[in-house]
């Protein structure tokens, strides 16, 4: 037993200095985009990025911050979209999940495929354009940054099953239902409590996936007041970039005055779109981790 | 749902209403977003005519495909892709796999709280940041070339040899902590009190992940292979044209599918063209994946996909 | 098992089935929409004409870096149409400002699905947008509403909205002769015993950067232009070649690299060219001596970025800003002109959405876009007092600014950054700190004595030849960056770059483009 323990404490030990040197991997990066965003745009281009700036200046965030009414309302709306999107995702995810995890459910396999099918093919956006905005009318709406594409997919809806399928004992279900209780309290009441981790680990995916798209924006969104976040980040990089290069569109348009911040820009950019995620990152992950510690149903 | 044993499979018939009315939802979002546009995949086949609408074009047959294949390239961008992705979907998979059993065992200490987050972040960074961030270690006055390689720096941007590896290192750094969440979740659905057993009976850590962890998981493991596997044709456009700066000497070794069809598209602008090659990629993943699952569930029917 | 597998796939089958009977009801809808929307036309067409009553025409528009809110875009909206109904029109105009990255995309989707787009510039090419129908013909309305718009730009202007004979849009009017620039930082030019009239062409800059080089060992002596559209970084690029004062090379779409010289109407391969040879041996002849910047093919960082942060100690750079005006632009400076273009094509042009339910009415706003002051004005600078106030007049043009304490951030309605988009920038205000009123001088007189282009106008159509033109811009990328930035040599790869280009299909394109272009030339 106490080779056992030793053995034990030893192997913890590796496993910690490897993810230690991992995180700090994973880390570096983000200390060099901070630094090159607040390193005079000058210096950035003549010196390169350093971890430690050579000439401080917060000229990129002084340009940012003269567009804080329009980042800050668009912050607020990738926060709801997010909020709104992530949770109603879950919901829908797990209560088609549930089904295809029943092993006495006949039609399982077919579903299944029919989900699968969805993430192998789809129409182009072209098509799906038509469908949203002729049907639905979604466009310029909030429901388009909400709806499309992103709600619901095929692969969370496996993982969820997957997961149900094998870390729900069948005999919790099987005295539920001897109890008599319905379906869709066997749902709420057992199915739900019992896969935390799992719907933790869709939330943070389908909730990355709503925080960085803009693609919903590009294709729905005229309206300005509309922009979640990273539409209008993307949007003001990439507009900086066609300003930065010489083409017909801005020939004729005196650029010169403006003098926008182009390399510095983008690190700031950077840097203001993921903030709110490492913020809230850890609270979440902090939950994953704790249902790792308490491990799973006993079957 | 784990079987546990001397239970009978379903007693009696069950009743499939209150199933299908929590499936409801769900399908029907995807009828509405996956299945009703599907239509759009004959964009392949025609020539599109704003005025008369997708259905209403004209049919040019394979015509939309020939770019992929009337090119020397073509070679070269197939091998590449599935190359890397072999080895992205395989490493891949050791290495989260190895991340996860790691944090696992970690998990109870007090910085295991700031380690999960921090190794997901990279994975929140766009793949352009990543591009600029990598040119900061590699340009001809970046760190490498500055202090490593002091005397005899390398032009990196100009060396194609080097770029598999670079490649290799960028997808790992940036996927494998992200990667591992769903592990990490499936490790905690394990029951504890089987390592506790396996504890009294003297099984080592390696036993333990081996006759364990592994063989619990192993669904999982099966569902994300098989999904990688369909879309073993596509790669990350951002990390082959991007990360390199599109830099034309790389090309041998950078060009996949999805630049190859970026690059050729860029000025033509030709939608059936780009849905051409979309749907040459899920077409051969789907069979690939179909395949692989008639094989899955031949050995293992429990971790089919259906 | 087998069995299951069958009843999924016919399970799904019979899904695709489903859908595909709606989708051909989509198809349906599709046609009664059009067939609707052309009875609503000619019914709207008739009512206008009989009764006055107005229709709405929608201008979409693409913007720059601040895209105006619905609230900033309302008033602005008010007064235009008041101004309209002051003028006598009997329509009204929907102003829909697009944020320029999107355009493209939202524009094309729009028309796809039948959405009011009206008026819009089809940025990805008006060869492509015809070939897929996205366009209304013109020509019904050329004599009467768009009259003022012929008469203004002249017949050689407006060829390059022409497609098979037929006129598709009205090409934006503005300063397109660009002036290539060579611009050094005053104080290492001055060091350097050089005189500006040393500098003739961009041969002559070889002994000056040479110099510089020498006394400045730790910078380069000249940065990269970037290139646009994956068409690669580069030292020297075609127009800078030429002679200086008679250039005539009309490149047909640089990604494709074909050209044509001089007055002949033979199309070449520009890779196989002289100018093409001799404009990768000069970056390479500097790359040699040290003279250009690490990594140049792959820099992100701008020339003028680049040289302003002292890395480098000139740029070359296009321009149509008089060589005052762009020494001006960048502390420091002198701007000493090396090479001008003529007019050799255009792709900035406006037409009106295939799918528009008021060609004729759309039509005449178009027009008011290139000759009435007031209608421009108001779509660039939104309304006088809340979004400008204007200052003077100097060379007859009106001079603006921002209201005190405002930007072009803070004001509700501004496009000021589409300026060089949107229908005539010669009677656009001029706003300070933008294109000075005697730039706007200068380049009217320029546009006044342009030279065109024998072949100015033709574009080609490459949806015939469109699976060699990707495997010729796949092969071309490869090289071009590289050889243009003088990081490859020219003796080996412009042969093996000429090789790749022949293998992608080189010759079929010339075919088709060469017929295509003498059938456009028994047009003329």
């Amino acid at each position: 037993m106490k080779h056992n323990h030793n053995s034990e404490t030893r192997f913890r030990t590796v496993c910690l200095i490897i993810l230690l040197i991992f995180t700090v991997l994973c880390l570096a990066p983000f200390v060099l985009m901070f630094s090159a965003s607040i390193t005079e745009e000058d210096a950035l281009i003549k010196d390169g990025y350093r971890f430690f700036p050579s000439q401080i200046s917060f000229a990129t965030y002084a340009f940012l911050w003269a567009k804080r009414e329009t980042i800050g309302r668009s912050y607020l709306m990738s926060i709801i979209v997010t909020g709104l999107g992530t949770l109603t995702s879950v919901i829908i995810t797990s209560m088609l999940a549930y089904p295809l995890a029943r092993r006495d459910f006949k039609w399982r396999n077919a579903f299944a495929f029919i989900i699968f099918f969805t993430m192998m093919f789809n129409g182009g956006m072209t098509a799906s354009y038509i469908i949203w905005t002729r049907y639905f009318h979604i466009k310029d709406t909030f429901w388009a940054l909400l709806i499309p594409n992103l709600l619901m997919n095929g692969m969370n809806v496996l993982m969820v099953r997957n997961y149900y399928q094998s870390s729900i004992p069948d005999s919790i279900l099987e005295a539920a239902r001897v109890d008599g209780a319905s379906e869709m309290m066997i749902y709420r009441r057992i199915i739900l409590p019992l896969s935390t981790p799992v719907l933790i680990t869709i939330s943070l995916f389908t909730g990355m996936a709503y925080w960085n798209d803009w693609t919903n924006g590009l294709y729905y969104i005229t309206n300005q007041k509309l922009f979640t976040i990273n539409v209008y980040l993307n949007n003001l990089m990439k507009n900086i970039q066609l300003l930065a290069s010489q083409s017909s569109l801005t020939e004729g348009a005196n650029l010169a005055g403006l003098d926008l911040p182009a390399v510095g820009a983008r690190m700031a950019i950077a840097m203001i779109a993921v903030l709110p995620v490492m913020l809230i990152f850890p609270f979440i992950q902090g939950q994953l981790i704790k249902g790792v510690v308490i491990g799973g149903v006993k079957g | 749902m784990r079987q546990a044993k001397g239970v009978r499979k379903g007693r009696g018939r069950i009743n499939y209403l209150p199933l299908l009315l929590m499936m409801a939802p769900g399908l029907i979002y995807l009828i509405i977003n996956n299945y009703l546009p599907i239509f759009g995949i004959t964009i392949a086949f025609k020539q599109l005519d704003y005025t008369k609408g997708i259905l209403g074009s004209p049919w040019v047959g394979l015509k939309n495909f020939e770019f992929l294949f009337k090119t020397k390239d073509a070679f070269i961008m197939i091998r590449n892709t599935l190359c890397y992705n072999l080895v992205f979907i395989f490493v891949g998979l050791v290495l989260n796999l190895a991340i996860a059993i790691m944090m696992t065992e970690i998990g109870r200490l007090k910085i295991a709280k700031f380690i999960q987050p921090a190794i997901c972040f990279p994975a929140m960074v766009s793949i352009i940041i990543v591009a600029y961030l990598v040119y900061a270690f590699l340009s001809s006055d970046g760190f490498i070339n500055n202090s490593v390689l002091k005397g005899n720096e390398i032009s990196w941007y100009q060396s194609p040899q080097y770029w598999p590896v670079i490649l290799t290192i960028v997808n790992f750094w940036k996927n494998t902590g992200y990667g591992a969440i769903i592990y990490i979740a499936s490790i905690a659905g394990i029951d504890k009190s089987l390592y506790e057993a396996a504890k009294l009976d003297g099984a080592t850590k390696m036993q333990q992940i081996f006759k364990i962890t592994l063989p619990i998981i192993r669904p999982m493991i099966i569902l994300m292979l098989l999904m990688s596997i369909g879309r073993i044709f596509s790669s990350d456009f951002g990390l082959f044209l991007q990360v390199p700066m599109d830099s034309g000497v790389l090309y041998p070794v950078t060009q996949t599918i999805d630049t190859y069809v970026y690059r050729s598209l860029m000025v033509l602008n030709n939608v059936g063209m780009s849905s051409a090659a979309s749907t040459f990629q899920s077409v051969l993943g789907f069979i690939l994946v179909l395949g692989s699952n008639l094989l899955v569930r031949k050995f293992d029917s429990e971790s089919a996909l259906f | 098992m087998n069995k299951k597998v069958i009843s999924t796939l016919l399970a799904a089958a019979s899904v695709i089935t489903l859908i595909g009977c709606g989708s051909s009801t989509t198809a349906k809808t599709d046609e009664t929409a059009a067939e609707n929307s052309t009875v609503q036309t000619t019914e709207a067409a008739a009512k206008a004409a009989s009764s006055g009553e107005g229709s709405v025409v929608t201008f979409s528009y693409p913007t720059l870096v601040v895209t105006p809110t619905p609230e900033g875009v309302a008033p602005v909206e008010d007064a235009l149409n008041d101004y309209l109904k002051s003028i006598g029109k009997n329509y009204t105009v929907d102003l829909n400002p697009i944020d320029g990255n999107n355009y493209p995309t939202q524009t094309d989707m729009a028309i796809m699905s039948n959405e009011n787009v009206g008026i819009y510039c089809p940025l990805a090419g008006l060869s492509n947008a015809v070939s897929s129908n996205k366009l209304l013909p013109l020509d019904d309305y050329l004599g009467a509403e768009l009259k003022p718009v012929v008469d203004l730009e002249g017949d050689q202007m407006l060829r390059s909205g022409k497609v098979d004979g037929i006129t598709y849009a009205m090409p934006c009017y503005k300063g397109y002769i660009l002036y290539y620039y060579w611009v050094v930082d005053k104080d290492i030019f001055d060091a350097t015993g050089f005189a500006g009239n040393d500098i003739t062409d961009i041969r002559s800059l070889t002994p000056i950067l040479e110099k510089i080089h020498e006394q400045n060992p730790d910078i380069a002596a000249i940065a990269p232009t970037l290139g646009l559209n994956g068409t690669g970084n580069n030292y020297c690029q075609l127009p800078t070649m030429g002679d200086p004062d008679d250039y005539k090379v009309t490149d047909l779409g640089s990604f494709l690299g074909l050209i044509v010289e001089g007055d002949s109407t033979k199309v070449e391969n520009m890779y196989e060219t002289q100018y093409f040879k001799e404009a990768c041996e000069l970056a390479y002849d500097w790359n040699q001596k040290g003279l250009t910047i690490k990594d140049a093919s792959v820099t992100t960082d701008t020339p003028t970025d680049t040289q302003q942060a002292g890395r480098a100690a000139s740029n070359i750079i296009g321009y149509g800003n008089s060589a005052e005006s762009v020494a001006a632009f960048t502390d420091n400076t002198y701007a000493f002109p090396i090479s001008k273009t003529m007019m050799a094509s255009n792709s900035l042009v406006w037409g009106i959405a295939s799918n528009c339910s008021n060609p004729r009415e759309s039509a005449d706003f178009l027009s008011l876009l290139y000759t009435d002051e007031q209608v421009i004005n108001y779509i660039i600078y939104g309304t006088e007092g809340d979004d400008y106030v204007v200052t003077g007049e100097e060379n007859g043009i009106k001079t603006i600014a921002y209201p005190e304490g405002q930007d072009m951030n803070s004001v509700p309605y501004t496009a000021q950054l589409s300026c060089g988009i949107l229908g005539n920038q010669f009677i656009m205000y001029a706003i300070e700190g933008g294109t000075s009123p005697a730039d706007i001088s200068f380049m009217k007189e320029n546009m006044d004595k342009a030279v065109y282009s024998p072949v100015f106008g033709y574009q080609i159509d490459v949806t015939p030849v469109s699976t060699q033109a990707s495997a010729i811009s796949n092969a071309a990328n490869q090289y071009t960056g590289g050889l243009l930035c003088g990081e490859l040599d020219p003796k080996t790869y412009i042969p093996q770059l000429i090789d790749a280009v022949n293998a992608a299909g080189m010759q079929d394109v010339i075919a088709v483009a060469q017929d295509q272009l003498d059938a456009w030339k028994t047009e003329q």
